[in-house]
């Protein structure tokens, strides 16, 4: 997945959600996306991910809005429990909506970090920002490759890390104690690694991408379109008004 | 500006290096000789974590070589093979082994032209050969005019690296008697046509052989040799074909495993989380369901930590630290304690005394298998000596 694509993508969906179209078309716009990147990837395993994320939303959105909220009226009961069935489609709008920008989410996560940090320095971010998005991107590999060490270490002395989620709650002591123990020991040590070594590193990112001047077009608009969108009223009531 | 090399112990952490780091900038300022050059970039630092080196951004060593050294105008892959790497530059560098990262981590400091060195203990993880061409490249640094700045744990690894000290040290230890292996017996760990393929470049194995009780097996070999990846699979840490047989079974879930073998990584700060010395040396015993008071008393004895008991593991110097994690897999009544370079940042008296808690171990029914580069602990510590280069192994003495 290269920057580009998922900038394209960024923008189109954004687009789409704030030109408030129909309920129906937001589902549309975010099923076109998952099935964009499904074929990108040539692997169902996004969708998964995907679906894991919009679901542990969807759900409370579900019980509160059509069971819970007084203001959707009800419409029908089960065994006693009051069934609202404007609540329900309301969560499933907010469901549609969270999944539309859940999409993109995964298609930047799809981006490498090399390929990333090479964008950012094609749209000629200041050094200072370069900077803090390279230390930030760096931190981000280094705690995952660390915490997978430590689980391992860990199990090495017999503590469960993996199984079910209590085995998973009861081994988080063990994992991020070591690891943010070791990531405060070792700042100082990083910054001063980052001051002597690589300094401006991010600056002299070799360059090949082309269009960059549309990349940067299509970010302005994705920004400023996402600036429209939270300045106006919450977007998936203003979709059941349509 | 001459050549300037200052050797300094390090007893506790960080302060010092903090200090050393200061006055290599200082040493920088003087070495530039007034032209604009910023004392930080002119200071080649080498933590003792290697590892911190590389960005981790870009996808490759290869990468990470060439960003710095287009940075600072330096010839990436004249450097790449000048430290050895040329088979490496595809690898990432969080696979990389220990020595391995040493020596990336060397070549990425190196391409970023320093006038003064500052490192930090990193000789303790390379093999001889390394050892030996890492010392040789520094020796030249210095001859070049460039000052070096060396924090060492109290064995000295670099200059003298050059006589070989290690290698004669090793040759004239006299062995003690009480050091014989245990009478053969049933073997505790048994590996059957052992093999894992971890990458394209690497297979190990197939790889056959018996651990028996009362034997202190040092598992030696260059860096990258797969040491560490077989020691892995003997702690039921890594997918692998063939068959591991730990006390005569084999084991089929992770706890069973861990109440017969027991493994201390390289780095002690991957493994620590209790509050006190006592807690974590009791803890991997606890979770085996195998501790007994006086065990962690003795071990805490012999290898010195009976005053730190009460203390946070975490205020101790890395040294003890990495005294308190190999203690923690000898306190157990076990049958396997794996220990991975455990000398590492160890002063020569603490290298006795790991010594001495491997034999306390060992007598009361188990074995130790040690991976280490240190031919000093080897010559003294084993009764077994595994040889491993490139995914086989190529030798299995019993002195």
């Amino acid at each position: 997945m290269t920057p580009v694509t998922a900038t394209v993508v960024t923008a189109v969906t954004v687009g789409l959600l704030a030109a408030a179209p129909p309920p129906e078309q937001v589902a549309i716009a975010a099923a076109v996306t998952m099935i964009c990147l499904v074929v990108i990837e040539r692997s169902v395993s996004p969708i998964a991910l995907l679906l894991g994320w919009t679901v542990a939303f969807l759900i409370p959105l579900v019980l509160i809005h059509g069971l819970l909220n007084t203001q959707f009226p009800v419409s029908d009961t089960f065994y006693g429990v009051p069934i609202r069935s404007k609540g329900i489609a309301y969560a499933g709008v907010t469901g549609a909506f969270i999944a539309s920008l859940f999409v993109v989410a995964v298609y930047w996560l799809r981006v490498k970090r090399d390929q990333f940090m090479k964008f950012l320095v094609v749209l000629g971010l200041p050094t200072a920002l370069l900077s803090v998005a390279f230390q930030a991107l760096s931190l981000v590999q280094q705690i995952d490759s660390r915490s997978r060490i430590i689980a391992l270490a860990q199990r090495a002395r017999g503590i469960d890390t993996e199984g079910n989620i209590f085995t998973r709650a009861r081994a988080l002591v063990p994992i991020v104690l070591p690891l943010t123990v070791t990531l405060l020991r070792e700042a100082r040590t990083r910054a001063a690694i980052q001051d002597y070594v690589r300094a401006q590193d991010a600056i002299h990112a070799p360059i090949a991408a082309k269009l960059m001047s549309f990349a940067e077009l299509l970010i302005v608009s994705a920004g400023a379109g996402l600036l429209w969108l939270l300045l106006e009223q919450p977007p998936p009531l203003r979709l059941l008004q349509v | 500006m001459g050549e300037q090399y200052t050797r300094v112990e390090v007893t506790t952490d960080d302060n010092v290096l903090w200090q050393v780091l200061s006055e290599a900038e200082g040493l920088a300022s003087a070495h530039s000789g007034g032209r604009s050059i910023s004392p930080a970039t002119a200071v080649g630092f080498v933590p003792v974590n290697p590892q911190m080196v590389f960005s981790g951004i870009w996808a490759s060593i290869g990468d990470e070589l060439s960003q710095i050294a287009k940075l600072h105008g330096t010839d990436a892959a004249s450097i790449a093979k000048q430290f050895e790497l040329t088979d490496l530059v595809g690898q990432k560098p969080q696979d990389l082994s220990g020595g391995e990262a040493i020596r990336a981590a060397v070549a990425l400091v190196y391409a970023s032209k320093p006038s003064v060195w500052v490192l930090d203990r990193c000789f303790e993880w390379l093999e001889p050969r390394h050892r030996g061409s890492l010392s040789h490249f520094f020796l030249s640094e210095l001859q070049r005019g460039a000052s070096i700045f060396e924090l060492s744990s109290g064995r000295r690894w670099f200059i003298e690296a050059d006589a070989s000290p290690n290698t004669s040290k090793s040759q004239t230890v006299v062995r003690r008697d009480d050091r014989r292996p245990a009478e053969p017996s049933q073997p505790i760990l048994e590996l059957n046509n052992v093999s894992a393929m971890l990458s394209p470049r690497f297979t190990l194995g197939p790889i056959s052989l018996k651990i028996r009780a009362g034997e202190r097996v040092a598992l030696v070999g260059p860096n990258g040799a797969g040491k560490t990846t077989l020691a892995k699979i003997a702690a039921g840490l890594l997918a692998h074909t063939g068959k591991v047989l730990v006390a005569g079974t084999q084991p089929e879930r992770r706890r069973a495993w861990a109440q017969h073998v027991v493994y201390a990584f390289q780095n002690p700060d991957d493994q620590i989380f209790r509050a006190s010395v006592r807690q974590e040396l009791s803890e991997t015993a606890r979770r085996a369901g195998r501790f007994e008071s006086h065990r962690l008393r003795n071990i805490a004895e012999i290898m010195g930590l009976l005053n730190h008991l009460r203390l946070n593991p975490l205020d101790l110097a890395l040294s003890n630290r990495r005294l308190v994690t190999a203690g923690a897999a000898l306190v157990p009544r076990i049958r396997l304690a794996i220990l991975d370079e455990p000398t590492a940042f160890l002063s020569a008296n603490q290298l006795q005394s790991l010594i001495r808690a491997t034999e306390f171990f060992v007598n009361s029914g188990g074995a130790v298998i040690s991976i280490t580069h240190d031919p000093e602990f080897a010559s003294q510590f084993a009764t077994r000596t595994i040889s491993i280069d490139r995914g086989q192994v190529v030798d299995d003495t019993r002195p």
